[in-house]
């Protein structure tokens, strides 16, 4: 019993522990705080990737001949289990052209292009197999943000194109009145910032209904089957503004229907691509090794963490990275540990020789300081966890704060789109971390623990 | 105060005489090496303690008399020889046996009283109680525990000072709290190290009064180290500690010599 009782009363008369209490507590809630805030950065990454990506993707591999009708090959794909949905979809990489005052490859005549894709999808089926539905922010038909009326008037084609775009790229836009939308880009007030809410709504209807101009080449064969590319540009009506919430890819992402496309790029299929839902991701690989057999090498069968393992995998290090180098808080707080209860053992040698006396054993005294530790390891783990859930719950306000103290805000939505820092409160991490730091507490408190038990007895009581 | 004095106290008249043997140490020897050359503390010192005596070891500073009283306490450990405790020899017993009965059977007041400082009287003198007892068992003997160290505070007069920090107390004070821990654990023995050595004339006298007290009526068997031949000389027995050897007579002799002032 008094194992315990003398390791509370010394953890307790010396401030110096509480110290170590409090380097435990830093490293846990900062570690739990950063966890947190990465599994809830990855998962919305996640999201957004997948959102536009679907779960798993059907690359064709035979020729426009063989292709089956879409139609066809969907009732197929939702023959099988898991799968939900599918939907086609072709991908047209296309130049949009816009005013500059800098030179440009196109030329010095005050014109640049920016690359991009254009992607052409079903609307009725994409529902099915994306979040794109989800992230119109206005259309002029909400039934299908490809319509517009001037369509079928002049003959034109249209194109849905992203809030980043409009704003970073969209320069010198005049509506269809003629007057200019603004000189910075579409969607920015007269200060070059972002709109918001009901004004961002406004300016995405002023915006429908204008022209941008892009550029492609378009696939022609000879009669005997040698290819050409043949350059086209065209003026295009925005028929609506999405938001993604992909800063890059949003930047570069058109989309339009797929029949247009095709028309466009001259495709002979019909589409590059089906892209297909599953009720639950987990079934992916499973699903994924299925379909690769039952399509019998028609089709290029990926799910979307193949298409984008790199990036994935790149978020991931990154949050690997951050917890070895937090790790190192709750490591120095071990070394603290360490000196305090070295210096413990060393103050308290006499004291040491007196349980001695009074007969407790080499393991007792032992265990006084391997519970000293032990306590300043579970005392900071304890209040880390209650430090880090705070943070973790009031991560915005606690941006806010530092935003109005030091004037930066440490989590641009500019740069990441998410107008709140994500968070996920995951329990295990959470728990070992808190382990992980009791452990360390524990071996700092082991080694002078094992010096104080080496003590002769009657040398300890000598000491003055 | 009744499970204080819960030992039946012995007769009057020479307590020692016929009582058995519970301690016994033959052939002791003990060397430090001090610098470069081996000091030789004890040379071969047979010893006998009996069962409700006050046994002296009177001896000058410096002549090993503390570590005399650690070896046969099993603080500490004999180069050559043998202790024997109830027939039981010190050695054919495992270092985590030796502990249980250092706290359970054995009792030591020190010169220097030793208090643990971060606790208070009460705390100390329950301390052995808490040595002896695992966590599961506290639960059930910690209320028993508490009275008896009151119990105990009490009998050395110090009710009113027990949750006072050794550093709040005086010399005598402490000396008695470490008196009252010692006996916490109703030790067969107390190795008493200089007891009043520290302590100025009155205090000491009270500090005496109190140990021969406890000899009185519960029958409590001390060794008691010392330089004082005053102290020594009212023991029932002294023997004197001189070259590493224990000199019967020469006790007996010094004492007389007191006597006769």
């Amino acid at each position: 019993m008094y194992r315990l009782f003398l390791a509370l009363r010394y953890l307790r008369s010396r401030l110096v522990n509480l110290i170590s209490v409090g380097g435990v507590m830093a490293g846990v809630a900062v570690l739990i705080v950063v966890v947190s805030i990465m599994d809830g950065f990855q998962e919305r990454v996640r999201s957004t990737v997948r959102g536009s990506l679907s779960h798993i993707i059907l690359t064709p591999t035979t020729s426009a001949a063989d292709l089956p009708p879409f139609e066809q090959l969907d009732s197929l794909l939702r023959a099988q289990p898991h799968i939900e949905a599918s939907s086609p979809q072709s991908n047209l990489p296309v130049f949009y052209e816009f005013e500059t005052e800098r030179v440009s490859a196109v030329g010095h005549d005050g014109m640049a292009w920016h690359q991009m894709e254009m992607i052409g999808v079903d609307w009725e089926k994409e529902a099915g197999v994306s979040e794109l539905p989800n992230y119109i922010l206005a259309s002029y038909d909400a039934e299908n943000p490809f319509w517009h009326p001037l369509v079928s008037q002049r003959e034109k084609d249209t194109v849905l194109v992203s809030r980043t775009f409009a704003q970073n790229y969209l320069i010198g836009q005049y509506d269809r009145d003629g007057n200019l939308i603004n000189r910075y880009g579409a969607l920015k007030d007269e200060n070059n910032v972002p709109l918001k809410g009901r004004e961002l709504l406004e300016g995405c209807k002023r915006l429908i209904g204008t022209e941008l101009r892009i550029w492609w080449g378009a696939v022609r064969r000879s009669d005997g089957g040698d290819r050409d590319i043949k350059t086209n540009s065209k003026n295009l009506i925005i028929s609506g503004v999405y938001d993604a919430l992909d800063a890059v890819d949003d930047n570069r992402r058109l989309y339009c229907s797929l029949p247009q496309l095709t028309r466009m790029g001259g495709f002979e299929h019909s589409y590059l691509q089906a892209k297909v839902r599953l009720d639950d991701y987990e079934h992916a690989k499973g699903v994924q090794k299925s379909l690769a057999n039952l399509l019998e090498g028609r089709f290029f069968v990926e799910t979307w963490e193949d298409k984008k393992r790199m990036f994935l995998q790149a978020v991931d290090s990154e949050k690997v990275l951050l917890i070895v180098v937090l790790s190192f808080i709750i490591l120095l707080a071990g070394f603290v540990i360490l000196a305090t209860l070295t210096l413990t053992v060393v103050e308290k040698t006499r004291d040491i020789g007196i349980v001695a006396a009074l007969g407790a054993t080499k393991r007792g005294i032992l265990s006084i300081f391997v519970w000293n530790g032990l306590l300043i390891g579970i005392l900071g783990a304890i209040l880390g966890l209650g430090l880090g859930y705070w943070f973790t719950e009031n991560v915005d306000n606690v941006r806010a704060a530092i935003k109005s103290v030091t004037g930066r805000d440490v989590f641009p939505p500019n740069l990441y789109h998410f107008e709140t820092i994500p968070t996920i409160w995951d329990w295990p991490s959470v728990i070992s971390i808190m382990i992980g730091a009791v452990i360390v507490a524990f071996v700092a408190g082991l080694l002078p623990a094992l010096r104080a038990a080496r003590l002769d007895p009657v040398a300890a009581l000598r000491h003055e | 105060m009744s499970d204080v004095t819960a030992t039946p106290a012995s007769s009057e008249s020479d307590p020692e005489a016929g009582a058995p043997v519970i301690l016994s140490a033959k052939g002791l020897t003990k060397s430090y090496k001090v610098g470069g050359t081996r000091l030789e503390v004890l040379r071969g010192v047979d010893i006998e303690v009996h069962e409700g005596e006050i046994l002296a070891i009177l001896g000058t500073s410096g002549c090993g008399k503390s570590t005399l009283l650690h070896v046969l306490g099993w603080l500490d450990s004999p180069d050559k020889g043998h202790i024997q405790f109830e027939g039981k020899d010190r050695g054919s017993i495992p270092g985590k046996e030796r502990a249980r009965l250092r706290n359970d059977v054995m009792g030591f007041v020190f010169q220097f009283y030793h208090l643990l400082p971060e606790f208070d009287a009460l705390e100390n003198t329950m301390m052995p109680a808490m040595i002896k007892h695992g966590p599961g068992a506290w639960r059930t003997q910690r209320r028993a525990s508490r009275d008896r160290a009151k119990a105990l505070l009490a009998l050395v007069g110090l009710t009113e000072r027990m949750e006072h920090k050794p550093r709040q107390l005086s010399g005598g004070e402490r000396q008695r709290v470490a008196i009252a821990r010692a006996l916490m654990n109703e030790p067969r023995f107390l190795f008493c190290d200089e007891p009043t050595g520290n302590l100025d004339g009155k205090t000491a006298e009270d500090v005496r009064n109190l140990l021969w007290g406890l000899n009185e009526k519960q029958n409590q068997t001390m060794v008691i180290v010392t330089h004082d031949a005053r102290l020594a000389s009212q023991a029932h027995r002294v023997v004197r500690l001189k070259d590493g050897h224990i000199d019967e007579a020469g006790g007996a002799a010094l004492v007389q010599e007191i006597d006769l002032d």
